[in-house]
């Protein structure tokens, strides 16, 4: 997908953030899904931020929810810390040493968790002065996550679920293809081609309800390319990067399954 | 002693004795002196020896001789023989036991060949004599063995032995110390005025207690009690320990930050000797603080708490109660006690946190902020806190470079304050839950980048807890703090 198209999309995510006075939460960036590849039942995503020209704060830090843990966590370097805990909360973390001003763009952080693509919330802090010691919160009450980060959704490793069965992953992968389409996330903005990945995957499941599963393999192709761009790395008209990795990972984890 | 037939000489090491003893010589046996030439007679001799007419002198002797004292058996050659030879004297340090020499002879005596050979043995041994240390006390009531009434005023202890002399030689004492301990196991109001070495101790003894004396009587070094009883005040705390008060606020605006006092029961009582409660006694109360204490090197004006009441009276039951509060400084405060009698008692209360460890140097991480002649143990703290830092350098290490700690919490808490004003600031650092993280590279040079002050911040809030920045110093730094710093 384009960054034109981008851009504009997430203005639109971070919107409401805009207005936030606290430190730490007057910054304003655009969260592009890179990749999402599996293994075995392994999962890694990597995201790429753009601090959004008009911030006004730089970017400091960035957080995904990683309700099983992580295994694995990138870049680890002089400019980066990568942690995968904030407060107990297990999340993937990562800290900059570096300016990333408005304007700014992070290299690919990574990180690999046991489960599957799901919905997850993601925060964004930026760059502000520690408070003096004599201004410290004496019984930490606030959480910082809440009080000096901004919050969204997008695309992370959830835990798998209990039933692995092609037909619960099916019924699963169709809520989430009717949660992309729908607000408060619109990840997909064509109501047509909504409606035709929700007919890809009833032709799937029927399809294999009857035992065919060739064709239900083929439904599932169908659904894939449907999210796809004409060009390799581009996505359909009206899918977002975050929709397209969620539901393309997905789709194929069953594919594999029949 | 063992000897050959032609040499009766020997020289043998005996005990080293550092003080002064009385010991018991003993010499038993007899040297055959055998004629090896028709012009020499044999004979038979003691320790004494074989007197020698020719040369007027006295020779196979037996000597013992220490650095200090000797004993040498005499007379020489005597009829009939001593044997045992028996000598108590007093010695000191290194010793031997002698048999010398030979009896000399003109060569010619002999026809240029030996007169005499010897034969026999002689045994020896020395043994200290038994003496027991004895404390004797001028000016004091005695009311039963080795016990006193409190003197209430000063009085003298003396170090001495039984007996105090073995076979008319005064059985040597040297104190070794001098001490006294209260019953009540706090802080003494007696005082001494004893020095380690001195034989006499005056002392002014306020409280029930025992006097105890270390001292080195004929060799052996013992211990001597002295009890001291008499009429009491008790002062009881419910607990022997607590927590400071914990209190801060924000000298910006005057609001308070954490507020958490601490206070307990005080139970006070007056007993006799008997430990029978004396009721409808008046006692006064005070407080002090002791100075120099719980890592506080500077010392004056040590605040030491507060009493809800300073003058108690038992009343019928005999018992009174007051309220203690803690002050906001650790280290032990005693609470004392007098009636108009002038009956005194006091109690220690242990005023801190007692949980802490003290952060050794480590390879991870400098440590730093000692200011001799104020606190020196700076980096006392919790073990959570302490494995937080060992964790959060070893990153630090690998990321940037080594960690420099600054202050964390003296060894019992409290307020560490830094201005020896006993107050603020560097309230946060009673607790061994927090610790100052330098970002300069050494002290005078420049700071860190600031994206790693910030990464290092942001790193310590993820794992721990809460952060803040000091800058209003020569040593600016981190605070790395907990989520909650006003437990």
């Amino acid at each position: 997908m384009p960054m034109k198209f981008l851009i504009p999309f997430f203005l639109l995510g971070v919107a409401p953030y805009a207005l936030a006075q606290s430190p730490g939460q007057n910054i304003s960036v655009a969260l592009d899904v890179r990749s999402v590849s599996v293994r075995a039942d392994t999962t890694a995503v990597a995201y790429v931020l753009t601090v959004l020209p008009g911030s006004q704060e730089a970017l400091s830090r960035f957080s995904i929810d990683a309700p099983t843990g992580v295994l694995r966590i990138a870049p680890q370097n002089s400019l980066w810390v990568p942690l995968a805990e904030f407060q107990g909360r297990s999340v993937g973390h990562w800290i900059t040493a570096d300016s990333l001003p408005a304007g700014s763009v992070t290299p690919e952080l990574t990180y690999e968790a046991i489960g599957l693509a799901g919905i997850l919330t993601y925060w964004v802090g930026g760059v502000f002065p520690f408070p003096s010691v004599e201004d410290m919160d004496p019984v930490g009450s606030s959480d910082p996550m809440v009080s000096e980060m901004i919050n969204g959704p997008t695309v992370g490793v959830e835990a798998w679920p209990a039933n692995r069965t092609p037909d619960a992953l099916l019924t699963r992968l169709r809520n989430l293809g009717q949660r992309t389409c729908t607000t408060p996330l619109m990840w997909i903005t064509s109501s047509s081609l909504c409606s035709q990945l929700t007919a890809y995957v009833d032709e799937a499941e029927s399809h294999r309800a009857s035992g065919q599963l060739s064709a239900a393999r083929t439904s599932l192709d169908a659904f894939i390319t449907a999210l796809s761009g004409s060009a390799p790395g581009t996505f359909a008209p009206g899918v977002n990067s975050s929709a397209y990795w969620l539901l393309r990972t997905n789709a194929q984890i069953i594919r594999d399954s029949l | 002693m063992p000897h050959d037939s032609l040499e009766p000489g020997i020289t043998l090491q005996l005990p080293t004795y550092q003080d002064s003893v009385i010991v018991e010589f003993r010499l038993e046996g007899t040297i055959n002196v055998i004629a090896a030439h028709p012009a020499k007679s044999s004979t038979v001799i003691d320790g004494s020896g074989f007197w020698s007419d020719s040369f007027g002198a006295c020779y196979v002797k037996v000597e013992f001789r220490y650095t200090l004292g000797m004993s040498l058996p005499t007379p020489c050659k005597r009829i009939p023989l001593i044997d045992p030879h028996v000598d108590t004297i007093l010695v000191h340090g290194q010793g031997t036991v002698r048999r010398y020499p030979k009896i000399a002879t003109w060569s010619y005596e002999c026809s240029y060949l030996t007169c005499y050979k010897y034969a026999g043995a002689q045994n020896y041994s020395i043994t200290p004599l038994s003496a027991t240390i004895n404390t004797l006390t001028t000016g004091a009531t005695v009311v039963g063995p080795k016990t006193i009434l409190i003197p209430n005023k000063a009085i003298v202890f003396q170090a001495s032995s039984l007996p105090l002399k073995i076979r008319g030689i005064t059985v040597p004492v040297s104190p070794r110390s001098w001490k006294w301990v209260p019953a009540h196991g706090g802080q003494p109001q007696s005082t001494l005025s004893c020095s380690p070495a001195k034989i006499q101790c005056t002392a002014t003894i306020y409280e029930r207690g025992l006097m105890l004396l270390t001292a080195v009587v004929n060799g052996v070094e013992q211990v001597d009690t002295i009890k001291v009883v008499g009429s009491e005040v008790k002062i009881v705390p419910d607990q022997p320990q607590m927590k400071f008060w914990k209190r801060w606020i924000k000298v910006k605006t005057g609001e308070v930050m954490c507020n958490k006092p601490t206070s307990q029961r005080i139970t006070v009582s007056v007993v006799g000797t008997d430990d029978q409660l004396l009721t409808n006694q008046v006692v006064t109360l005070s407080l002090a603080a002791q100075e120099g204490t719980a890592g506080h090197v500077h010392i004056s004006g040590k605040p030491p708490g507060t009493l809800d009441a300073t003058s108690v009276n038992t009343g019928n039951s005999g018992v009174a109660y007051t309220t203690y509060r803690a002050p906001k400084v650790s280290g032990p405060v005693t609470i004392k006690g007098i009636t108009s009698s002038y009956v005194r008692g006091s109690v220690d209360i242990e005023i801190g946190v007692f949980n802490l460890e003290e952060l050794k140097p480590g390879p991870n991480y400098e440590l730093y902020g000692a200011r001799a002649g104020e606190h020196v143990e700076n980096h006392y703290m919790t073990a959570d806190h302490k494995d937080q830092l060992v964790k959060f350098a070893a990153w630090f290490a690998s990321w940037w470079r080594p960690a420099r700690f600054n202050d964390t919490s003296l060894p019992r808490g409290g307020f560490y304050d830094i201005k020896l004003n006993w107050d603020q600031p560097h309230a946060t650092h009673s607790e061994g839950i927090a610790t100052d993280f330098g970002v300069k590279y050494a002290p005078g040079d420049s700071l860190y980048p600031s994206g790693v002050i910030r990464a290092a911040g942001l790193t310590w809030q993820a794992w721990f807890g809460n952060i803040g920045w000091e800058d209003k110093t020569a040593q600016p730094h981190l605070h790395l703090g907990p989520k909650n710093a006003c437990q």
